[in-house]
């Protein structure tokens, strides 16, 4: 069975792409549409990795990962950040809200790949 | 205003004395009077325009012009709020039109991308079936049956070929045993003819005999027996005779069937090989044309496969663009707030001044109360963005 992967972000355009980039390789895909959302499905299911926007409604992607970060479940569970932001205030942030990497949108379905492969197999 | 006054007053005053020293004692008179009258004018009116200043109001046509440039701010501001209104519009259907393409835009890409993988296993499959199966998988490969049914019908070819030669051989050989066989006859003609001439000479001997009388009385049991035995040998030749004829006639047509082996399938066996030749060098041509054409497939199906990758890349525009139509949208917002601001109904006291100050101080606040500075979108084009591992 392939692994779940948790896609977080407000773009429903972004949401389908990462979806059918991850499905196209196996990956089980589980879709939420900001911070809270994603908070809620990845406390129903276990996800192996999580992909999130930073700018979202309702809950950002940094509050959703130290939130995550507090859970049991997810203390060691890689979190990639996927967003538009990119300067190395912003990354930095990640780094110490307990993000995995930082990869700045838009994203080669490709990269995205091998980048997932690495980090989950 | 208070230079010119003071411009008229010099002025005044240059033309009094003027009149004072030229003029007759009357019109000095006059002047000095009139002089006074202007002078007495002249500071009124200052007095007047001190007293307005002094208690706040203005001037009656300064506060009517005042008035005119204030409705006509408010009508420019309500006009430019409403454009606001409808250039917001406009940026939100441009965001729910751009929403709606690039969706159906990656479904799209998406079936693209999923029948290009199908075409790209098919295109491996045929190649595999070509070149040789994968490991273990069973599958036969179109190369080897090619070589083996090759092999095979040349095999089959060649002994129609020997089979030609050989039956060629045995023409000459059934030849040479016709040849035989009518020696023998002419031989059987030999012994015949000597049986006839026996026949004759006991026949004689016998005559001989009888002539002799009683002396040659054994002489003629002899010559009995002698005739006898030269009969025998004519019956014994027929028999032989007609055996060889059977003997002749099978082989006659021995002859005819195996001469017939010989001179047909020779042509036709040598017209196939060489058909079967040419068969296999295109069957192996068409092997290879087939196996470099599915390479090809392969190779455009991975080609297509990384342009959609590009082209997925690319839609991601969409997410960019509607993040910055919405930073957009939010200054139009700020600037339509601030001119409704502007455009607000006056106060009831009638006090334009202090109106004007009003409108622009909430035009003011509007924008304090606005961030402006944050961006998330810094991309100035559509390159694939960088990839950090913590």
């Amino acid at each position: 069975m392939g692994k779940v992967v948790l896609t977080v972000d407000d773009s429903a355009s972004i949401r389908q792409m990462v979806a059918f980039t991850l499905k196209s390789a196996g990956y089980e895909v589980m879709e939420a549409v900001d911070g809270e959302d994603g908070l809620g499905k990845a406390r129903g299911r276990n996800a192996d990795l999580i992909l999130t926007d930073q700018n979202m409604p309702r809950m950002d992607g940094l509050t959703l990962i130290k939130s995550l970060r507090g859970l049991p479940q997810y203390r060691a569970i890689p979190i990639l950040m996927l967003t538009t932001e990119s300067s190395d205030a912003m990354k930095s942030a990640g780094r110490a809200a307990g993000a995995t990497g930082w990869l700045v949108k838009p994203f080669d379905p490709q990269k995205l790949l091998e980048v997932v492969k690495k980090v989950i197999g | 205003m208070k230079n010119n006054n003071a411009i008229v007053s010099i002025a005044l005053l240059l033309l009094l004395a003027a009149v004072t020293w030229f003029a007759e004692p009357v019109w000095r008179l006059l002047a000095v009077f009139v002089f006074g009258l202007l002078l007495l004018w002249t500071w009124r009116r200052q007095a007047a325009i001190a007293d307005d200043a002094q208690s706040g109001t203005l001037p009656e046509p300064i506060t009517a012009g005042l008035t005119r440039v204030q409705a006509d701010l408010r009508d420019a501001a309500a006009q430019g709020a409403a454009l606001c209104q409808t250039g917001a519009a406009d940026i939100d259907r441009v965001k729910r039109l751009l929403h709606e393409a690039i969706e159906k835009l990656i479904a799209g890409f998406g079936t693209i991308n999923e029948h290009i993988r199908a075409q790209h296993d098919l295109a491996l499959y045929i190649v595999e079936g070509m070149q040789g199966g994968a490991e273990g998988s069973g599958q036969a490969r179109f190369a080897d049956f090619v070589l083996d049914t090759s092999r095979t019908l040349e095999v089959f070819v060649n002994n129609t070929v020997e089979t030609s030669k050989i039956a060629m051989g045995l023409v000459e050989t059934m030849e040479a045993i016709n040849q035989e066989s009518d020696a023998m006859l002419r031989i059987l003609g030999e012994i015949e003819g000597i049986a006839k001439q026996t026949n004759l000479l006991a026949l004689n001997a016998a005559i001989e005999a009888a002539r002799a009388g009683e002396a040659g009385r054994g002489f003629a049991v002899v010559a009995d027996e002698v005739r006898a035995l030269s009969q025998r040998t004519d019956q014994f030749s027929q028999q032989i005779r007609s055996r060889m004829d059977a003997v002749h006639a099978a082989l006659t047509r021995a002859n005819d069937a195996i001469y017939a082996v010989a001179t047909m399938d020779m042509s036709y066996a040598l017209q196939s090989k060489h058909r079967v030749q040419e068969t296999m060098q295109r069957i192996e041509q068409l092997n290879e044309t087939m196996a470099d054409a599915a390479q090809k497939i392969e190779r455009h199906a991975d080609e297509v496969g990384s342009q959609v990758n590009r082209a997925v890349t690319a839609l991601q525009f969409q997410d960019m663009t509607s993040q910055l139509l919405e930073h957009g949208r939010t200054r139009i917002n700020a600037v339509q707030e601030m001119l409704a601001a502007l455009a607000a109904e006056p106060g009831r006291d009638g006090d334009v001044l202090e109106d004007l100050v009003r409108a622009s101080e909430r035009a003011k606040s509007c924008h304090a109360a606005r961030d402006f500075s944050k961006n998330a979108v810094t991309q100035t084009h559509l390159g694939s963005g960088e990839i950090e591992l913590f």
